[in-house]
């Protein structure tokens, strides 16, 4: 049961889960980052440009280094950004997907968390006006 | 009586097969499909099982519920319990994978974090070091 894709569209539309640009796309974050961990991508999300992407969870995006998001909707989050925001209470991302020197244009997020260092969870706090989208 | 599943696409019937199911034991359950297949049963978060002897892969985020409970678990590799623990900074939980009234008996979780109140990460943060020693002394060997 581990290798079934969540996302129908990974299984039925070919995908090179190490391509530096994906345009257009719908998948799971776990169904990408295990895609590319299994083709030698290891185990962070790195140097990626995403665009048009459908990005979807259940997962936890650990936002590293170098990690823009330009006209991105980050999904239904009841309202209020906090709510797809979490805070490590270590110092380690467990659980997390690593994703770093990315860039996401024009994406959308569903049901995805997001967790990072205190400047990232503030900056979003700050700067993102959430658009609920109720078309999942 | 109409069977449904015969509608199903054969990925579709062993999603709602699984859901279905209120027990599992002594084998690998990735927490993400497990998850999703909830979400395409219309079931926002996965009630009422046990887990027994199995291995709970992530990547991912566990929302522990009211009723949950972990009965000699390893909680993960970490040195320090806060490492898989979250603190969520809305009232409400996107992402994360939400189960209630699910029983955990010698499981071992690999990349899973845990969220919830305040309350239960205290909890959790004090229960995780005691767990893992016991299944450390127990031999450690969940499927």
């Amino acid at each position: 049961m581990t290798d079934q894709p969540m996302s129908p569209d990974v299984a039925s539309r070919p995908m090179d889960p190490r391509a530096t640009e994906l345009r257009g796309g719908r998948f799971g974050l776990v169904d990408l980052y295990r895609a590319s961990m299994q083709a030698g991508g290891g185990a962070v999300i790195e140097g990626r440009t995403f665009v048009d992407c459908t990005i979807e969870g259940p997962a936890l995006m650990l936002v590293l280094e170098n990690v823009s998001f330009d006209r991105t909707n980050f999904g239904p989050t009841g309202g209020n950004m906090r709510n797809m925001l979490f805070r490590p209470m270590g110092d380690m991302g467990i659980g997390a997907i690593p994703v770093r020197n990315c860039t996401f244009t024009n994406c959308r997020f569903l049901t995805l968390g997001i967790t990072g260092n205190d400047e990232l969870l503030n900056m979003l706090i700050e700067q993102v006006t959430t658009v609920d989208d109720s078309q999942n | 009586m109409t069977d449904e599943t015969a509608k199903m696409s054969p990925a579709e019937a062993a999603g709602r097969a699984m859901v279905a199911r209120t027990s599992f034991e002594k084998e690998a359950v990735w927490l993400p499909v497990l998850a999703v297949n909830h979400w395409n049963a219309g079931e926002m978060a996965i009630t009422g099982k046990t887990f027994t002897d199995c291995v709970i892969e992530g990547p991912a985020v566990m929302a522990v519920m009211n009723g949950t409970t972990f009965d000699g678990c390893n909680m993960g590799a970490a040195a320090n319990p806060r490492n898989l623990l979250l603190k969520p900074l809305g009232d409400k939980i996107v992402g994360a994978i939400g189960m209630a009234d699910c029983r955990f008996v010698r499981c071992r979780f690999a990349q899973v974090a845990f969220t919830g109140s305040d309350d239960l990460l205290a909890e959790l943060e004090s229960g995780i070091t005691a767990g893992n020693s016991a299944m450390e002394k127990a031999g450690g060997g969940a499927a």
